[in-house]
């Protein structure tokens, strides 16, 4: 058993990041993600990370130096947050056609306008068809062991993705938390070196990132597209692995007592925690409410998920992202389109809640669950409701 | 020194019309690869195929020498964005047609006025 210590969860992430023996950290500094950053810049000044920190002019430049480094081999690493987000997400597409596997934590926060620093989703739902594997973690001790198992994962020759480890802003990065801290050796043995499949290397010359003309492009994200459904079992493999390693075992779907639960509130990140107080206190009062946590969010475990909310009656989904114009919440979104091929399935009703940090307490979460009860009693099938906006 | 390209021949190319020519660079033709084939991250695992890729086919004009005028400067030469350039057996600078796309740079910064850009079809 590892050693148990009180850390702030920013530079645990950034102590797994050297643990992973990272070659590359390539980042730009942007609130809530600069702890991880100026944590990494300190171990690769101070000698104790043998890796270059490229301290490059913008995001664009981050993750394009990363995706340049990890094409030659070398294992990479970049964190942003928000607006970084948005900048570089015009390489995200890249790497992930270029099949790098590259890891990247987003320590999510809200997009401007108005201007924000405090957390929400809006930046991991902007980079949702980005084509990367994503996680969303509920505490620091998930994101810890997220830079591990999402390295061996994105690495893994069957997959071949790069993978982003959603946390949520100040809310976990900035928390001092008790996390169990893995022995090095274990992390070495769950972790080999990277082996690429292919180089950039001149004994042996390829070309990535050419171009392709319409005759072949459609055969190429074919090829992505079901490349990134197949990285599900060995997913699943290496959470499998990496339990029996730590005893902390995880599943692309949670479920906190859900089993015949009438109503399920479904969340993704740290909502959940929050979330199952509230379930703890409804269960104390007879009520019939179970928990579902999302920490897979692509490629989306529609099997799993549909599994978990089977004999279920009703579906509280809290969302923190608004999509303007679109339908509803972007995870209300995903869980109705999961279930609407079902001949019987929960109603749904969902919530935007929390967004720009806005805080969630579990009585929040009771009276989401309440109205949405009554509601869907008196006949509402498209509940959905911006929570705790003033009249 | 001026280093020539490689013949038809030489590329191994021969008289292979563009319909029947790989443009992806690899062994067959783009249109015959199926997804499952494909390297991952559609890699392209030949070096240097690239010079099997018919630009040339871009074009509507063409450039046609005058002879008579050319002095062997090797402008045309130097200032071809595709490197399509390359001496002949007279040491004139001629445009490979495989490659040459008919931006006409190459009329523009001739100094006698050696080359003119003619339609394709008909410069015959």
């Amino acid at each position: 058993m590892g050693k148990r210590i009180g850390i702030e969860v920013s530079i645990a992430a950034a102590e797994a990041v050297k643990q992973a023996n990272v070659d590359v950290i390539s980042a730009y500094p942007i609130t809530p993600q600069t702890h991880i950053v100026e944590h990494l810049s300190e171990l690769v000044a101070n000698g104790e990370m043998d890796a270059e920190f490229f301290c490059v002019e913008s995001e664009h430049s981050a993750l394009s130096v990363c995706v340049g480094s990890q094409a030659t081999g070398a294992r990479s690493f970049t964190c942003t947050s928000a607006q970084g987000l948005a900048l570089l997400s015009e390489v995200t597409f890249i790497a992930s056609g270029l099949r790098l596997p590259i890891v990247m934590i987003l320590a999510n926060r809200t997009l401007s306008a108005p201007l924000s620093i405090w957390n929400d989703h809006s930046d991991a739902m902007m980079v949702r068809d980005c084509g990367w594997i994503q996680f969303f973690t509920e505490n620091g001790q998930e994101v810890y062991d997220h830079v591990f198992i999402s390295y061996r994962v994105a690495e893994d020759r069957q997959v071949l993705f790069p993978a982003i480890i959603n946390m949520d802003g100040f809310i976990l990065s900035h928390v001092i938390e008790p996390l169990e801290m893995i022995e090095q050796e274990k992390i070495d043995q769950f972790l080999p070196p990277y082996e690429p499949l292919h180089r950039l290397h001149p004994d042996k010359p390829v070309t990535m990132g050419a171009f392709a003309l319409p005759a072949i492009f459609a055969e190429t994200k074919k090829a992505q597209e079901v490349a990134l459904l197949s990285s599900l079992p060995k997913i699943l493999e290496v959470w499998k692995a990496f339990g029996d390693m730590t005893g902390r075992y995880y599943h692309p779907i949670e479920t906190y007592r859900a089993e015949d639960a009438e109503t399920l509130l479904v969340t993704m990140g740290s909502f959940g925690e929050t979330a199952s107080v509230a379930v703890d206190q409804m269960r104390a009062e007879g009520r019939s409410v179970g928990l579902i946590k999302i920490r897979l969010w692509r490629p989306f475990p529609f099997n799993d998920f549909k599994k978990a909310v089977q004999g279920a009656k009703n579906l509280v989904v809290i969302d923190r992202a608004v999509s303007p114009g679109g339908p509803k919440g972007p995870v209300a979104s995903e869980v109705r389109s999961a279930l609407f091929g079902e001949s019987v399935h929960p109603t749904v009703y969902d919530f935007v809640a929390g967004i720009s940090g806005r805080d969630v307490g579990p009585s929040d979460f009771v009276k989401m669950v309440d109205k949405a009860e009554i509601e869907i009693e008196e006949g509402n099938r498209e509940g959905y409701e911006l929570y705790g906006v003033r009249e | 020194m001026v280093p020539s390209l490689p013949n038809d021949q030489e590329r191994g190319r021969g008289n292979l019309s563009y319909s029947k020519r790989e443009v992806f660079g690899m062994t067959k033709p783009e249109y015959e690869w199926t997804w499952k084939e494909l390297p991952v991250g559609n890699v392209i695992l030949e070096p240097g195929n690239a010079s099997q890729y018919r630009t040339g086919d871009w074009k509507s004009l063409k450039p046609v020498l005058k002879r008579e005028l050319c002095i062997h400067c090797g402008l045309c030469y130097i200032f071809c964005p595709d490197m399509a350039y390359g001496p002949d057996s007279e040491s004139c600078f001629i445009a490979d047609l495989f490659y040459c796309k008919g931006c006409g740079i190459c009329a523009k910064e001739c100094p006698t006025g050696a080359i003119t850009m003619v339609m394709e079809e008909e410069g015959k």
